[in-house]
């Protein structure tokens, strides 16, 4: 599921039928039939186009968050559970206070800065999203650095940060995986929140999320631009919840080989 | 306690079954486990990890997880037919009948009730005492199983007391229905040694006052020598000695005894080297065949491959081995 | 005797534990000499896993000097610790939880020698010597500690601290996981590898008679104190102090009687211990002046140092 969902998303533009930015309003919500398969949108863009092209628009702002929030959710956890004292109290408060900001107020100031678009949705959600990897990073830090592998590694001599890199990761690595294939769905989410508003990304540029709220208001009489970018995300976070789980299985030593 | 004490049977267990699974994956966990005591009486079962010894007790009080099937031909704790008993019966002979000591007294007692409630449950559903005479019976426990001051300890949570101290709790709940006989599951393993003596010595009194029969599970044979009038000893699911606890700790007959006595560095002498047993007790998933214990035997035979030893009486011992240490009456069969 | 491998000089380790001061380790001396093995017994609580951290320079002490062959570790500077890292390896309690379960058997065992330094050559030849010293089988490097049984992962962090060569080895409860013949084997082994290797070690445990076994002098710990240091023959069999009597007269033991009259209560609370000799409370001797005045660790007979103001007493 997973690689066909990346292999669509990376040949978006070979494989749509048609121009996701053409517009013919003699097929405005059109019915799905042989031309348009899935029909056609407000303004009679073909929708099977723009959910393809969408999804390489969701998914690298999706990845791009995603790496981003894990290396510095991860670095800013390890150094606050590591390092304790006044690392620890510093990374603390500033999860704190980013957290008691609503991520609204963040993705304005960002847009107002950057202007808005593809760049400042991923900037914004960044943000906000370092925090949750943070957090958890930190209490595996504390919860690991108390067993007694990492205390035989220190009587070793191993230097801390070979004892992080080599101890600590490999045993945050399945929780990590589970947290960052669960966060798809939500920066997608997210991302559509944002482009409703008009800070995020900007027409014509197609997202699912964009989608999802371009249909909502005709959803009673022509449901299959939602419906369709819906079904989408619902594969993609299923497909990814599922890639997750798969992964942590596999990297569990106890059934791994026996 | 008007009965005269030895003519009270507390526990029969005849050929009692634990397996799981089905089919291929079958797995005998116990086979075969027979045992008898009276009250008054203090039978400890000894065994290293994964012999069935806890799995012995959990089945005998019913308290075998889902999945595992129970199978024997008699099973009578505390005078109450617990092989055939089912969900609500059960659930009248536990604490009745029989009370259980586990390991861990801080997992074993609830951390939001205090041990005041915790003893009284049992009272409250099988004596149906009123308030006052429900407290005052759980301040004599208390009293009986050693805590100074009994009175104001009632209202404590179990955090507020020591590993010893809540191990006594324990055991003022297993024991506050009176009960004929009690298991007590590795009872001091968690207690550094003076507590552990304290409470080895609390059980054998309690035991004693109370004509109250005890299966004391054990992997220390010092703890069996301290407190055990007699013996059993087990390897990968049977019993392969009973006995006396002084003689069999003393000379034991089978090769396993042996090893396990000859293995324990002593406090009161010093032996220039241990007699280790080399290998390591089998998973139950790949038992061998005939005797269980032959792959670490130095005097088994062919025959130990092949068939199984039978426990055979000698004297007041019974030996399950082709080839005993001491030269026995009767010949195995 | 000469020749101190590991000297502790007034080293005391305190912890903050709800606002309040605890000793975990409290002005402790203590001399290891070379080729011999030091006992340090005692109950739950005593500083006796303490003391081994500090004795690695794992946490370091709150007052005095912990020294190596007559320095301080605390003023090493950071590479000369990780070297002297390698001669001083610790065995630890429970072979589950001190293996990382994600890394191979070969990897586990060399993490020492990458730590030092060492190629990658020298580290697979000496992993293989090591698994050889400790009876385990070449093909083990390639597993994970999980494809092991209890007795075989204590093998592994037994190799894995015997792989850089170190002259000192600490043995922290290193058989208090295992069962009775396995815990034979491992005490077997640990004594055989101390005489091929002329090793020095410091074997903690709560168990006396494990103790007895492997050790030529014995330390009894009291809340954070030693309360009686010597031979292993004196200590156990004509013990000075009141405690060391009550620990080993409640060692139940096969042919001998349980002794649990002398014991009164359990060990107080480290957070507020008891004034002058800690062990007042359940000592059967106690006199007022026990009360007052905590009693230092002297000579009470020839080489056999006690702390109590009435030593080889009996109760009567």
């Amino acid at each position: 599921m997973v690689v066909f969902i990346v292999l669509v998303a990376v040949f978006a533009h070979w494989l749509a039928p048609h121009s996701y930015t053409r517009t013919d309003l003699f097929m405005s919500w059109s019915l799905p039939d042989a031309r348009y398969l899935l029909g056609g949108d407000a303004v009679g863009r073909d929708i099977l186009s723009r959910l393809l092209v969408g999804a390489q628009v969701s998914l690298t702002i999706a990845f791009s968050v995603l790496t981003i929030v894990l290396i510095v959710g991860t670095v800013l956890g390890t150094i606050a559970g590591w390092h304790g004292g006044w690392a620890d109290g510093l990374i603390t408060r500033a999860t704190d206070l980013t957290l008691a900001f609503p991520e609204l107020i963040i993705a304005i100031i960002v847009a107002a800065i950057m202007g808005p678009g593809v760049p400042a949705v991923i900037v914004a959600l960044s943000l906000v999203g370092w925090t949750g990897i943070a957090r958890i990073v930190r209490s595996l830090t504390l919860s690991l650095r108390n067993e007694a592998f990492v205390e035989a590694a220190m009587a070793a001599g191993t230097r801390p940060a070979a004892i992080i890199v080599f101890h600590l990761l490999p045993n945050m690595v399945p929780a990590l995986v589970v947290r960052a294939t669960a966060g798809i769905g939500f920066i997608i989410m997210e991302e559509a929140t944002l482009s409703f508003l008009g800070l995020g990304v900007q027409e014509p540029q197609p997202t699912w999320g964009g989608m999802i709220r371009d249909g909502l208001p005709a959803l009673r009489t022509e449901p299959w631009m939602a419906m369709a970018a819906s079904a989408a995300l619902a594969f993609t976070i299923v497909g990814f919840n599922l890639f997750g789980d798969g992964l942590r299985d596999a990297l569990d030593p106890r059934g791994a080989r026996r | 306690m008007t009965i005269p004490v030895d003519l009270h049977e507390a526990l029969t267990i005849e050929d009692l079954r634990v397996g799981i699974g089905r089919g291929r994956d079958r797995v005998e966990l116990l086979d075969g486990i027979s045992l008898s005591l009276r009250r008054g009486e203090i039978l400890a079962l000894v065994g290293e990890s994964g012999s069935g010894k806890s799995m012995t007790a959990l089945a005998a009080a019913r308290l075998l997880p889902p999945g595992a099937e129970l199978g024997a031909r008699r099973l009578v704790v505390g005078g109450a037919d617990v092989a055939s008993a089912g969900g609500a019966a059960l659930d009248r002979i536990r604490g009745k009948s029989f009370g259980f000591v586990f390991q861990e007294p801080m997992t074993s007692l609830n951390p939001l009730l205090t041990i005041g409630e915790q003893i009284a449950e049992p009272i409250r559903l099988h004596l149906h005492l009123d308030r006052a005479a429900t407290r005052s019976r759980v301040i004599d426990l208390l009293g009986a199983v050693g805590f100074p001051a009994a009175s104001t300890r009632l209202d404590d949570y179990p955090h507020q007391l020591s590993g010893g101290q809540r191990q006594r709790a324990m055991i003022a709940m297993a024991i506050a229905c009176n009960p004929p006989f009690l298991f007590a599951d590795e009872p001091t393993t968690a207690l550094d040694v003076t507590t552990q003596a304290q409470v080895l010595t609390l059980l054998r009194s309690l035991c004693r006052e109370r004509g109250m029969g005890m299966l004391l599970i054990t992997h220390d044979l010092g703890v069996v020598s301290a407190v055990a009038d007699r013996v059993a000893v087990m390897y990968a699911g049977r019993i392969v000695e009973t006995g006396p606890a002084a003689a069999v700790l003393a000379a034991p007959h089978h090769p396993y005894a042996d090893a396990l006595r000859r293995a324990l560095p002593r406090v009161s002498a010093k032996v220039a080297r241990l007699e280790a047993l080399e290998g390591q007790p089998p998973s139950p998933r790949a038992f061998p065949t005939g005797c269980r214990f032959h792959p670490r035997c130095a005097r088994a035979t062919a025959r130990c491959r092949t068939s199984v030893p039978a426990l055979v009486p000698s004297g007041l011992r019974t030996v399950a081995c082709f080839n005993p240490i001491a030269e026995t009456k009767e010949t195995a069969p | 005797m000469s020749d101190p491998v590991l000297t502790l000089d007034r080293v005391s380790r305190d912890y903050v534990r709800a606002g309040r001061r605890l000793a975990a380790v409290d002005e402790v001396d203590l001399v290891v000499h070379r080729g011999k093995t030091l006992g340090i017994v005692g109950e739950s609580g005593c500083g006796k896993s303490t003391l081994a951290r500090l004795a690695l320079h794992l946490v370091p002490p709150s007052s005095g000097r912990v020294l190596r062959e007559g320095q301080d570790i605390a003023r090493l500077d950071a590479g000369a610790l990780r070297r002297l890292r390698a001669r001083m390896q610790i065995v630890f309690q429970d072979p589950n939880a001190s293996l990382n379960p994600r890394w191979r058997v070969g990897a586990i065992i060399a993490e020492p020698l990458r730590a030092q330094g060492w190629s990658r050559q020298k580290r697979l030849d000496r992993v293989s010597e090591v698994l050889d010293l400790v009876g385990l089988p070449q093909d083990a490097v390639d597993r994970l500690p999980s494809a092991f049984s209890g007795g075989q992962k204590q093998r592994i962090g037994i190799a894995r601290a015997l792989a850089p060569e170190p002259d000192l080895l600490i043995c922290d409860e290193a058989v208090s996981a295992l069962d009775a013949s396995i815990q034979a084997q491992i005490l077997n082994l640990l004594t055989d590898l101390q005489a091929r290797l002329g090793l020095t070690m410091v074997f903690i445990s709560h168990n006396l008679a494990v103790v007895r076994h492997v050790s030529q002098r014995v330390a009894v710990m009291y809340l954070g104190r030693i309360v009686e240091l010597a031979s292993e023959a004196d200590l156990f069999d004509r013990p000075q102090h009141p405690y060391t009597r009550t620990l080993i007269a409640a060692v139940p033991e096969p042919g001998r009687p349980l002794q649990a009259g002398s014991v009164r209560g359990e060990p107080p609370d480290a957070l507020a211990p008891p004034s002058g000799c800690h062990f007042h409370p359940r000592c059967p001797l106690a006199q007022n002046i026990c009360r007052r005045i905590s009693p230092p660790l002297i000579e009470a007979a020839s080489g056999h140092l006690a702390s109590c103001h009435f030593p080889g007493a009996s109760a009567s």
